[in-house]
């Protein structure tokens, strides 16, 4: 066995992947590549250099092979005159207008977002395509062991910052006006926890790059569950929402104000129509104020139901989105009323 | 496709997109818009296609002026109404390789435009505020506005985002590895195009509302 590294360099995204080779690796016999000896502990960094100091993301081949695939696809939906959001795992990308698009990237027990322009969604393009082609194994090689056995919800969070961008860009034209962006800056999201930082901040919070970055201990916070019926704390039966953790009824103390105002606003606006009797599930993201970011159905029922509840009329405040502060809730539907919990991170 | 000549073998078949025997209306609008891209950068004329073309092998198929001028005009929205309306699939694939090919070419100059358009969004900056790229579209205004059916009746901001959604696509047009196979590839999976009114070719209806794809590919789905 031996450690394999090789780097790939794009003006302004650079790549190293690294990791180990079986003494004899058939797949990789005639390659030309040594990366392509690569069975085992495979780790990519991406380095992007442009702005005031570089960002690095950092993963193993899940990440690798979905930052493949995903761009893959994006660029397909670019090219074809489709543009529109799309997601893998562990990446998501959206359109925040025609040039500037945003990356989002899982990392550890947060989030890294990345706004890449045009040129560098090019240059990763190739980087990747280049290593894709290097690595004719990629797809076979084994995933890392998860930390968790249980279905993730970050699964769904990812897709939920992706299907807030599609909307985002749709207000958007060439001459007119831009989201607000925060280019080659990123931000690092822990799951169940607003962060609460202004760009000014971020600088100094973020010097160690999202590379070794670990959420900060201070912002985490203990699952909580506020439901209008306390004498009801699972109305909804678990065995209805498999996807999400079950509210944790003996914990029920109080939401963040964020949380809070998601909920009095859902709960002003919730009547259930006289048939309904399955409740509907979703994963929300709020802003730091409550704002409606994005939201993502659990099941097809909940997805088809979507249109019958609140979060259909305030999906058009996704448009404001920075996600400087952001929190996610699981948020349910049922017969009686709306009861909202936050995200719960993995269980270690 | 077997049997396809040497030359256009660089194109591959797309998983699951069936090869027509004669390129769509939206194909032979997008080839012609890029290559008016690839004129208004450079101010190069159908010479450099003619030699990329010989350079490629594919000048059976992008042989003179005349035939490139044919070629071109097989578009629905060109102007002129002298052109052969179809273009056989072999044609596209030669044009897709020629435009590639001076992609790569001008590759510095295209992705230069590019960096610069991107200093004028994120400045919130006008366009025509870099040179580089109000040359560009400047040049582009003119010939579309001349050249093509509805040059008289689209908005300037119009056209100005179709020559920049021209710019960007270019741009992964030029990467040496792929840009060809990518540039087949976008074709085949872009959705057909309505025609302006009054145009009608083949299956095409022509009672929408002009460049429609066109533009969806500048505006993001849902605008």
């Amino acid at each position: 066995m031996s450690a394999i590294t090789q780097d790939y360099q794009q003006a302004t995204v650079t790549f190293e992947v690294s990791g180990i080779a079986a003494k004899s690796s058939p797949l990789g016999a005639g390659s030309g590549s040594p990366v392509a000896q690569i069975q085992r502990n495979l780790v990519c960094h991406l380095t992007f250099q442009a702005g005031e100091k570089p960002i690095t993301i950092r993963g193993d081949q899940d990440l690798l092979k979905d930052l493949v695939a995903v761009m893959r696809r994006y660029l397909s939906f670019h090219l074809s005159a489709q543009p529109q959001g799309t997601f893998s795992g562990t990446v998501a990308i959206r359109p925040l207008d025609f040039i500037f698009h945003r990356l989002t990237v899982r990392q550890g027990d947060g989030i890294a977002q990345i706004d890449l322009s045009m040129t560098q969604i090019y240059d990763l393009v190739e980087g990747l395509e280049d290593i894709a082609d290097d690595m004719p194994q990629l797809n076979t090689l084994k995933s890392a062991p998860k930390r968790s056995a249980t279905g993730s919800p970050w699964g769904v969070g990812i897709a939920a910052l992706v299907v807030g961008g599609v909307g985002v860009a749709a207000a958007l034209t060439v001459l007119g006006g831009i989201e607000s962006r925060r280019s080659n800056e990123e931000e690092f999201l822990p799951p169940t926890t607003a962060v609460q930082r202004s760009v000014a901040e971020s600088s100094s919070a973020d010097t160690a790059g999202v590379d070794n970055a670990e959420p900060e201990s201070a912002l985490s916070q203990s699952p909580q569950v506020a439901e209008l019926d306390p004498a009801d704390p699972d109305p909804v039966g678990t065995s209805e929402i498999a996807a999400l953790p079950a509210p944790q009824a003996e914990s029920i103390v109080e939401l963040s104000e964020a949380g809070l105002v998601l909920l009095e606003t859902l709960r002003q606006e919730w009547e259930a129509p006289e048939d309904f009797t399955i409740p509907l599930s979703y994963v929300v993201t709020v802003d730091g104020e409550g704002s409606l970011l994005a939201v993502t159905p659990v099941d097809e029922l909940s997805e088809e139901g979507q249109a019958e509840t609140p979060l259909a009329t305030v999906a058009g405040r996704e448009l404001e989105a920075t996600l400087i502060e952001a929190e996610v809730f699981n948020v349910i539907f049922t017969q009686e009323q709306v009861s909202v919990s936050p995200q719960q991170p993995e269980a270690e | 496709m077997d049997d396809k000549h040497p030359s256009l073998a660089k194109l591959k078949l797309v998983d699951g997109i069936p090869i027509p025997a004669s390129a769509t209306s939206t194909t032979k609008v997008q080839l012609d818009l890029l290559l008016l891209g690839l004129e208004c950068l450079s101010g190069e004329s159908s010479g450099v296609v003619l030699d990329a073309a010989k350079n490629l092998g594919v000048d059976q198929w992008v042989s003179d002026r005349v035939n490139l001028w044919r070629l071109r005009n097989s578009s629905p929205l060109r102007r002129s109404s002298g052109g052969r309306k179809k273009l056989d699939i072999e044609e596209a694939q030669a044009l897709v390789l020629v435009i590639s090919h001076l992609a790569v070419t001008q590759q510095v100059k295209i992705r230069s435009a590019v960096e610069h358009l991107q200093a004028a969004v994120e400045a919130e900056r006008s366009p025509f505020q870099e040179p580089q790229v109000a040359d560009y579209l400047d040049e582009f205004h003119s010939h579309y506005r001349s050249q093509m059916v509805d040059g008289d009746a689209r908005s300037s901001d119009s056209i100005t985002e179709i020559g920049l959604k021209i710019l960007v696509d270019l741009l992964f047009y030029s990467s040496p590895k792929r840009g060809s196979q990518r540039l087949w590839q976008a074709l085949l999976q872009r959705p057909e195009m309505n025609l302006p009114p009054g145009i009608t070719e083949g299956s095409q209806s022509g009672d929408a509302d002009g460049l429609e794809m066109v533009e969806s590919a500048i505006r993001p789905e849902g605008s």
